[in-house]
């Protein structure tokens, strides 16, 4: 197993403790001019996203978690599993839905996504930061009626609902912000 | 922007004032130190070893033994193994002994040194047992290491089962806690009377809880001066030396040999009371300055 020692501690570095993995996030020395020296540590479950600060004994080992960052295209999905492929290789991997999480609210299909694996397996899957979605069923739209800040909810084709202006007709693609999850503007296609 | 020189300036100025004696002691020793968190760094030449110094304590100890009185040194100290915001691998410490004087009042000594050198500002103090309760609840003397292990793991202290069960790695690590955390925000600190378990080189009171006659100095959590009351029987002395040694054999650390002439100073002494305190000056002038991190310091600065 490769390991690495808290002198090597950078933002970035993905641990593996208590058998999950982790991504440093933040790395302090920190030691008491007669005391021991530790590495304090803020690191994000890449499982559940969850930070944690954790602190460690300066020049011990730890574990290194195998996790790499790939970009992947969103196929299917057959309900259980979500289906990307790899462009390069044509390799396709099933992600369970835990992994996917938020995601599947902008997935409709060939969306470049960033998949994170671990040992080979998804563990989560981000999204383009931009999607472009069709607007399935909203109420009828108001000519005109460009008052600054009104809203009405929307229904896009991958089933989630978003606050768009009242302008919007049914039919119509979207740009839509998934990290924020904000409608952008519309799209002509 | 002024650097270590200035200060250096009135450090001398003030001490001049207080009768106080510079002295010169050498960087490069014979002897490493004993102390299981610091390492020297060691050089080599034809087959001999040679080591920085990590502080001038024991030259000077040697000096205010023979009766020299009140000294000072101002100080380049070596630390190998510690990088990071708040470390530098060199740096310098102005290190004084008081002859007569107990840790209380060179805790009023320390303060009126830092405002005659231009770091302002009131200082609170509290003893160390003041500041474990207000963060843990409980009493650090004679505390129950089940206690300190149960705070140290809701704490995120991850390491090994043994050293889980470790006082000294517990100590160590709820210290780090302790300053670092609790300590910010709130200014220039002195904490005093610290357990037992955390003496180092300070004398023990006699009644029950023992307390160990030293004090540490903070701003804002960032650590600015250590000082004892100092060990002046040379038996106790070398028992500190020694369970120093087992401690470094339990973490697989070189034994380090006696430090004889400390010792031998000691045994041959006259002195009733003696204190002492280093003060880092690079950090000093981290809290002037208003610097984060001290490896942004002009070290070229006059």
């Amino acid at each position: 197993m490769a390991t690495i020692n808290t002198n090597q501690f950078k933002p970035g570095v993905k641990l593996l403790l208590d058998g999950d993995p982790y991504n440093i996030l933040q790395n302090e020395f920190v030691k008491p001019g007669k005391g021991q020296a530790f590495n304090r540590v803020k690191i994000r479950n890449l499982k559940n996203g969850r930070v944690v600060e954790k602190t460690m004994k300066s020049g011990e080992s730890v574990e290194l978690a195998d996790v790499v960052d790939i970009e992947m295209i969103y196929l299917y999905s057959d309900g259980k599993g979500w289906v990307f492929m790899n462009e390069n290789d044509y390799e396709q991997i099933i992600a369970p839905i835990e992994a996917v999480g938020d995601a599947k609210m902008w997935l409709k299909g060939q969306e470049k996504c960033e998949i994170t694996l671990w040992n080979g397996m998804a563990i989560s899957i981000s999204p383009p930061n931009f999607v472009h979605l069709t607007v399935t069923k909203t109420d009828p739209g108001l000519k005109g009626d460009t008052a600054a800040g009104a809203t009405k909810p929307a229904e896009l084709e991958t089933g989630t609902s978003v606050k768009v202006p009242l302008f919007v007709e049914e039919g119509e693609l979207l740009r839509i912000d998934t990290r924020s999850g904000e409608y952008v503007s519309r799209v002509k296609e | 922007m002024y650097g270590v020189p200035a200060l250096s300036a009135s450090v001398r100025e003030y001490f001049a004032e207080q009768k106080v004696k510079e002295v010169k002691t050498p960087c490069l020793l014979e002897l490493p130190t004993a102390e299981p968190n610091v390492s020297n760094f060691s050089l080599v030449h034809k087959g001999y070893k040679r080591y920085l110094r990590t502080s001038p304590e024991s030259a000077l100890k040697q000096i205010v033994c023979r009766d020299a009185g009140d000294i000072f040194e101002l100080a380049t100290v070596f630390r190998a193994d510690e990088v990071g915001k708040c470390h530098l691998q060199e740096f310098t410490m102005v290190e004084w002994y008081r002859v007569g004087m107990g840790y209380k009042r060179l805790m009023k000594d320390v303060s009126e040194l830092l405002h005659y050198i231009g770091l302002s500002g009131a200082i609170t103090s509290l003893t160390y047992d003041e500041l474990f309760r207000g963060e843990f609840g409980f009493s650090c003397h004679n505390s129950p290491t089940s206690r300190l292990k149960a705070v140290a793991l809701d704490l995120g202290f991850t390491v090994s089962e043994t050293d889980l069960n470790d006082r000294d790695v517990l100590f160590d690590f709820l210290d780090s806690h302790l300053t670092s955390s609790s300590l910010s925000g709130r200014g220039l600190t002195f904490v005093f009377d610290y357990p037992s378990e955390l003496r180092c080189y300070s004398e023990l009171t006699t009644g029950s809880p023992t307390i160990a006659k030293r004090f540490e100095l903070f701003a804002d959590g960032l650590e600015l001066a250590n000082g004892y009351q100092e060990i002046l029987s040379a038996k106790e002395q070398r028992d500190c030396f020694i369970s120093e040694n087992k401690l470094r054999a339990k973490r697989g650390l070189s034994i380090v040999p006696l430090d004889n002439n400390w010792l031998c100073s000691l045994a041959n002494a006259n002195l009733k009371k003696l204190s002492g305190v280093a003060l880092g000056l690079e950090r000093v002038l981290m809290k002037i300055g208003g610097i984060k991190d001290i490896r942004q310091l002009d070290r070229g600065a006059i």
